[in-house]
């Protein structure tokens, strides 16, 4: 899965950690700008506002860049950088509160329903393939992005870092301070809720 | 005939809809019958919610070889578990495509933010 800011940069990262040596602030400005794009789609995602992202993305330039002289290389910088841009934006969204178009209880109402012995409630009619037509595509992008944003930040945070920053369970769990278990589940409901927001464009546009 | 009737009527067993004495003649015959002792015993081995309720640890390959068997047998016998695991592949995969298919920022930084981070750093360092 391409994660968005653990790619490799365009300017390589031995480049930045050797101009470090030499001059901090040169190296503070080849950094910035090799990984500016990709932090600020990071913090776009989880907090939709382009102020506010702009804003995460600032703080987490400024704390990796206090936080380098102990980056120890394991993971890609990128990949380092990614995990500090989302602690930022987190720290942004936790302030905000953000007023969310689905309760928590909300996202119940989605997950499929079962009666008796645990059998569906109702028969589950299969979807079309996926289309390869780019409006079509399009429409049902758009379609899962306004579901995706209607999602409880319980549950569109997970989603958003599991499925789309692609970190694994454990870091999921590290990040949001939970089990990973819970960090599964939150992430399977997230998953179905978005599932079955998405049904009914999926059925009008793919026959 | 029996088998016939057996299959016909195993779905509604397991919605618990059947009469008493229908439900009964349902265990008999599974107890009597080979394949359709099988079928009752492939039924039973997970429920569809059981299924529904971890799916996420099968269709990320998050599970044990016996665990992924008990996933594959319930698939081959229930198509709507079936059409609801294609589904929620097809669901993450146009998630994925929404986000990381688009370029919803340009290629390069907005100047202002550029100039923002460059100034924040001069005032804090």
């Amino acid at each position: 899965m391409e994660a968005a800011a653990g790619a490799p940069a365009a300017i390589g990262d031995e480049a930045v950690l050797e101009a470090l040596k030499t001059s901090v602030d040169g190296a503070f400005e080849l950094l910035v700008r090799a990984y500016a794009v990709r932090m600020r789609s990071v913090a776009l995602r989880i907090l939709r506002n382009a102020a506010d992202a702009d804003d995460a993305v600032q703080e987490a330039f400024l704390s990796a860049f206090r936080a380098l002289p102990r980056f120890e290389g394991r993971s890609g910088l990128g990949t380092w950088l990614q995990r500090i841009q989302i602690n930022a934006a987190l720290m942004k969204l936790r302030a905000k509160r953000p007023a969310e178009a689905l309760e928590e209880g909300d996202v119940d109402e989605l997950l499929p329903r079962f009666v008796g012995l645990g059998v569906h409630e109702e028969h589950l009619r299969p979807w079309g393939a996926a289309p390869d037509a780019p409006a079509v595509r399009e429409e049902l992008c758009a379609s899962v992005r306004a579901g995706i944003d209607g999602l409880p930040e319980k549950f569109r945070i997970p989603l958003l870092l599991r499925d789309i920053e692609g970190l694994s369970n454990d870091e999921l769990a590290q990040e949001l301070g939970i089990s990973v278990n819970a960090a599964k589940i939150r992430v399977h409901r997230a998953r179905q809720a978005l599932r079955a927001l998405l049904e009914p464009t999926w059925r009008s546009l793919v026959p | 005939m029996s088998c016939d009737r057996f299959k016909h009527d195993l779905h509604a067993y397991f919605r618990q809809e059947l009469a008493a004495d229908r439900a009964a003649w349902i265990d008999a015959h599974a107890a009597a019958c080979g394949d359709c002792g099988e079928l009752m015993k492939l039924a039973r081995e997970i429920s569809c919610r059981d299924f529904v309720d971890t799916l996420n640890e099968y269709v990320e390959g998050d599970i044990d070889a016996d665990r992924r068997a008990v996933f594959d047998r319930h698939l081959a016998i229930c198509p709507d578990c079936t059409n609801y695991v294609d589904s929620y592949r097809k669901a993450m995969d146009m998630s994925m495509a929404a986000f990381l298919g688009r370029p919803v920022i340009p290629a390069e930084p907005p100047p202002d933010l550029l100039r923002a981070i460059f100034e924040a750093k001069k005032r804090r360092g």
